[in-house]
């Protein structure tokens, strides 16, 4: 009883302070779907897996997801997301480090690294969907705000 | 010629430090700094360490790096980059406890924690800077990183490196009057880079005696996203899309509403303290204008009493006891500081009682009621940060 009393009272005198109740009730995006086609040299792998790596506490809560891409070299991955939950009352800025690696032929490939800064779907590409293309002849770069062999599909 | 960072490069910086916190993969540093990492060779840059924590819990985390520059506009040059402490640690630091200051570069007293982490970053980058011979040092920091950077800044042009350039976003004030002058000069005035929304809580804390470099400078005043205080306008990615793709020089331009003289505080506070004039409950413009007016009032009060030295009482302490003596013996700052105080209470959502004695007590609870609102939003806006 004490404590909901408390976090009333938190939230009431925070609610003056501008944005302090906006996406209370909302969930947090630590990593965007996505959907991505694995080649080889311009071809189809099938069989690549996609391990999914986020790290945004320490130690890391988020545990490792894996899939595998089909006959058309095709993967995706659902958006992963947390509850705003009342340690979240007020939006903030996270770090939230994303990776994607690629194990084909018993190589590890690193598909994809970036620094989210933000709970919002899609602050990775600015807004855009995270449909990317891993060439396993690229060697991994930069570009734009995330690193890897995987490249933004054009729109 | 040296070239000065871009603001998007600056606060693109700034905003991959944090990444280090969790990684001691300097990619991911580089990732969030696409605008910089073709001039500063990021990836084979150094990460700074420190201890964050204390006790069974203390660990080392990544506090930042040091990056050299690639051939082209900024070869020779370096890049020494800081960010924000961890949350735990903010409200310690940013409340009046720690406010007292410890003897920093110089000896001009300066904060006692940025100066701590700032003192234990120091041999890092000096290790690695060992043999380089730069010819400038960019130094970038955000948050309490940018006070933290304020530091460093000031402790490497001291010990002759290179030529040094500061840039900090949302800010808090490092050091006092006489040390942020002083840095102002040996730095130069056009080599500080300092950006805030007029809304951001933090750069509205420590309270005076601090002051912000460069001195008596409005600096790079951002519009905030509203009226109110707003602890998202603290944030990187809402300075990153606030400074876009302008110049500093384009930046610089806009200058806030302030008050240059006694009289004109006097003026302003006069107006806030009526209850039937403007709203001002928590309004960042008003808080503005009441630091600007209290810190005219001390000044004056300064002239009047005389400034002893803080010694071991608080800073509340000691502003109370300097505003209330300044009471007893001028009635233009008597005056002054019953408006002041009708218009903090408005601020903060009450009202002065009709005859109500101004005592040395009740200044003191005044203010702190001031200051602990203040320092409690920008404790919860550093508190967003990763």
């Amino acid at each position: 009883m004490f404590k909901r009393l408390v976090l009333s009272t938190l939230i009431v005198s925070l609610t003056p302070i501008a944005g302090a109740t906006m996406g209370m009730f909302s969930e947090l995006v630590l990593f965007s779907e996505v959907e991505g086609v694995v080649l080889k040299d311009g071809v189809p792998v099938e069989g690549a897996e996609i391990v999914q790596e986020i790290t945004y506490e320490e130690p890391s809560k988020i545990p490792a997801k894996t899939v595998q891409t089909g006959a058309d070299g095709r993967f995706a991955l659902a958006r992963v997301t947390t509850g705003a939950g009342l340690s979240r009352v007020i939006p903030g800025q996270p770090s939230i480090l994303q990776r994607l690696m690629i194990r084909h032929n018993g190589v590890e490939y690193e598909g994809w690294r970036h620094n989210k800064n933000s709970y919002e779907l899609n602050s990775e590409l600015a807004g855009r969907s995270l449909r990317l293309i891993c060439e396993l002849a690229n060697a991994p770069d930069f570009e734009g705000k995330h690193y890897g062999i995987c490249r933004v599909a054009p729109e | 010629m040296t070239l000065e960072l871009t603001p998007k490069q600056a606060g693109e910086i700034a905003d991959s430090t944090y990444a280090l916190r969790l990684s001691d993969n300097m990619i991911d540093a580089a990732v969030g700094a696409a605008s910089a990492r073709n001039d500063f060779e990021i990836v084979n840059g150094q990460r700074l360490t420190g201890i964050t924590g204390v006790g069974p819990v203390s660990r080392t985390t990544g506090f930042g790096y040091v990056a050299f520059g690639k051939s082209g506009s900024h070869q020779g040059e370096c890049l020494v980059a800081i960010r924000g402490t961890e949350k735990s640690s903010a409200h310690d630091w940013m409340t009046n406890v720690r406010m007292a200051g410890v003897s920093g570069p110089g000896g001009y007293t300066v904060h006692a924690g940025f100066w701590n982490l700032a003192s234990g970053l120091l041999p890092q980058i000096q290790r690695t800077l060992r043999g380089r011979n730069p010819s400038l040092i960019h130094v970038v920091g955000h948050s309490l990183g940018g006070a933290t950077a304020t530091l460093i800044a000031d402790a490497l042009h001291r010990s002759s490196i290179a030529a040094v350039k500061l840039y900090t976003f949302g800010a808090p004030r490092a050091g006092v009057e006489l040390h942020a002058s002083a840095l102002t000069r040996n730095l130069g005035r056009r080599n500080i880079y300092r950006a805030y929304h007029h809304t951001d809580p933090v750069p509205m804390v420590p309270v005076f005696p601090y002051a912000h470099v460069p001195y008596q400078d409005e600096a790079c005043w951002l519009q905030g996203c509203g009226k109110l205080l707003s602890v998202n306008d603290h944030l990187m990615p809402t300075y990153l899309s606030s400074v876009g793709d302008q110049s500093w020089g384009q930046l610089r331009s806009a200058q806030p509403p302030t008050l240059d003289t006694f009289e004109a505080a006097d003026r302003w506070l006069a107006a806030a303290a009526r209850v039937n004039s403007i709203p001002i409950i928590l309004s960042a413009s008003a808080l503005r204008m009441i630091l600007w007016a209290l810190r005219w009032i001390l000044r004056k009060a300064g002239e009047i009493i005389g400034y002893a030295l803080l010694g071991g009482a608080t800073i509340i302490d000691y502003l109370a006891k300097l505003l209330y003596r300044s009471v007893l013996q001028s009635i233009a700052i008597a005056r002054a500081v019953e408006n002041m105080i009708a218009a903090i209470l408005r601020f903060t959502g009450r009202t002065l009682a009709i005859g109500a004695r101004i005592t040395e007590a009740f200044i003191q609870y005044v203010l702190e009621l001031l200051f602990r609102m203040v320092t409690a939003v920008a404790v919860r806006a550093i508190n967003q940060l990763p």
